[in-house]
Parts: structure tokens; sequence; C-alpha cells
């Protein structure tokens, strides 16, 4: 089965993503991608204990999901990836996974961000790395919640320097 | 009776503004609260919100433990309520924060420790639910 959802989302596991988009998609698998949270088991742990009853999740290294082992996990489950922030889908694009369309679903205010979208604050940086994902055939989709409208985000990113 | 200064504070942090309207409800029902303070996850990625939490503790006298109430245990309060790190000071977390455990709270916290208070809220929330 096709990945059901690839999500950047700061939040990572937790209620938008396990009720929202867990009621909807029912994922039997979530992969959290990020380096730092793999290497970090403990914070790791806070983010798995949420995951719903019924979905298995695991925190991944970059060149964990880059493997053969994860691409068949990700096909023969019901599958979710999340990420933290911008990089790791650039990163995995540029690594060669098949990645055909992101959700921006949250990420939240911080300093220098401003708003797209309530739960979309970018920065220049930001832009830039979603840019070069869009450069590379990824869709680009602001959506928080699937009962929710749909933005797509290319437009909005043009412009900036 | 507890003194003023090892009275517990009530720290909510939960989705939208169901603190704030719990607390409103509590207020209620009970008369007017202090030391007690609701933080929305609204706008705060999940590290921002651990950080709030901390900050917020931070701003209670020094020897005031906080009692830490969040909705979600697997949602973003939860998960930043554990993350927060509060250092030495005496921080207690109830997860699935309903009205029965905030009325128990807010009931008992000047005349019982601590210790037996916490007990007492986890019976009561758990006893506040019922199927027929």
């Amino acid at each position: 089965m096709p990945l059901l959802l690839a999500r950047i989302d700061d939040r990572l596991i937790h209620g938008q993503v396990v009720h929202g988009w867990g009621s909807t998609l029912r994922p039997t698998w979530m992969g959290i991608v990020s380096d730092s949270l793999r290497a970090d088991p403990a914070r790791a742990g806070l983010y798995l204990f949420a995951a719903p009853e019924g979905t298995r999740a695991e925190a991944l290294s970059i060149q964990e999901t880059l493997s053969e082992e994860t691409r068949r996990t990700i096909e023969a489950e019901r599958s979710i990836l999340l990420f933290p922030g911008v990089e790791e889908p650039l990163q995995l694009k540029r690594g060669g996974f098949p990645l055909t369309e992101v959700n921006v679903g949250g990420l939240h205010h911080a300093p220098g961000k401003v708003a797209l979208f309530p739960y979309v604050y970018l920065d220049e940086r930001d832009k830039e790395a979603l840019r070069a994902l869009a450069a590379l055939g990824v869709g680009l989709v602001a959506q928080d919640l699937p009962s929710n409208p749909s933005h797509r985000l290319e437009p909005l990113l043009e412009g900036a320097g | 009776m507890t003194r003023s200064e090892e009275r517990p504070v009530g720290l909510l942090v939960t989705h939208a503004a169901l603190g704030t309207e719990l607390l409103r409800t509590v207020e209620r029902i009970l008369g007017a609260q202090t030391d007690a303070f609701v933080l929305s996850n609204d706008g705060y990625s999940g590290e921002a919100l651990s950080r709030a939490i901390e900050d917020r503790v931070g701003e209670v006298p020094a020897g005031q433990p906080v009692v830490l109430f969040t909705d979600l245990a697997a949602g973003s309060c939860g998960i930043a309520s554990r993350r927060a790190d509060c250092g030495a000071r005496v921080v207690r977390k109830v997860t699935g924060v309903n009205l029965p455990v905030l009325l128990e709270f807010f009931h008992y916290r000047d005349t019982l420790p601590l210790d037996e208070l916490l007990p007492r809220l986890e019976a009561k929330g758990k006893a506040g639910i019922t199927v027929s």
C-alpha cells in the first residue's frame, strides 16, 4: 500500500494526528523521521507512547528511513511518516525516497517566523527548503485536519528570497 | 491545614480553550480561585509548550508545589508536560483532567497533604465516568 500521509508537524504524534488523521486513515504504522529523536530514546519514548492502539510507532533516522527494510514496512502497512521540520522530507527526497506529496500540518510560531495559516509559520529557511522540495516534484499541501480545507502551498512560497 | 506557602498551585495545560472553560466552571461552582493558571497549547510547538510550562512553573514561588493538569495524555499537552524539566521543583502531573478532578483539587488542596490529595483526584476522576 502506498504511504498514506507524509506530514510535517512539530508536535509529531499528538491529538490531531492520533484522532484527526488516525480516525480517517486508520494507520497501522507511524514513523517519526528525525535523527535527533532517534539518538535520544528517552525523548522518543514520549512521542511513541502517544501512538494510538493498533498502531506501531518507531523513531527513525534519515538513513533508516531510506533503507529497503523501512520501504517494505511502509508498503506492508497502512503508514504515516511524520517530520518535525522541513529538512527531513527534503533530505529523504534527495536521498531517493519516493515522496510525492507532503502535508504541512503544524509548524508553530517561533521568533522570525511568519504565519501563512494559523498552524503554519515559516521563516526564509523553511520556505527555501519547501521550495526545494517543490522543485523536486513534491506537492505541498497545508492542512491541519482531514475535515478542514487543504491549501496548495507552492504559490504562497513564491517571491520570497 | 496547608500553609499558604505550601498550597499547591493548579496549572491547567490543555487544548484550545478547554482549560479556561474548566477553570471558569470550577469558579462558578466553588467561587473565585487564586493560585490557578491556564496554559493553552494554541500556537505552540511541542518544544515551545514544554518551555512555556517550565517558565510558568518558574514563576510560582519556591516551596509551593505545582499540580499540572493535562487533558490528553497522548496529546501535545501531555507530552510537553512530561518533557518539561522543572528542576528540583515539586511538580506532580495529572492527565485526563475533568471537572470532578478539578473540583476535588480546589476543594481539598488547602486541607489535605499532596500525597493524600493526588490519589483522591485519580479516584474522583475515574468515578466521575459512568456508562449506562
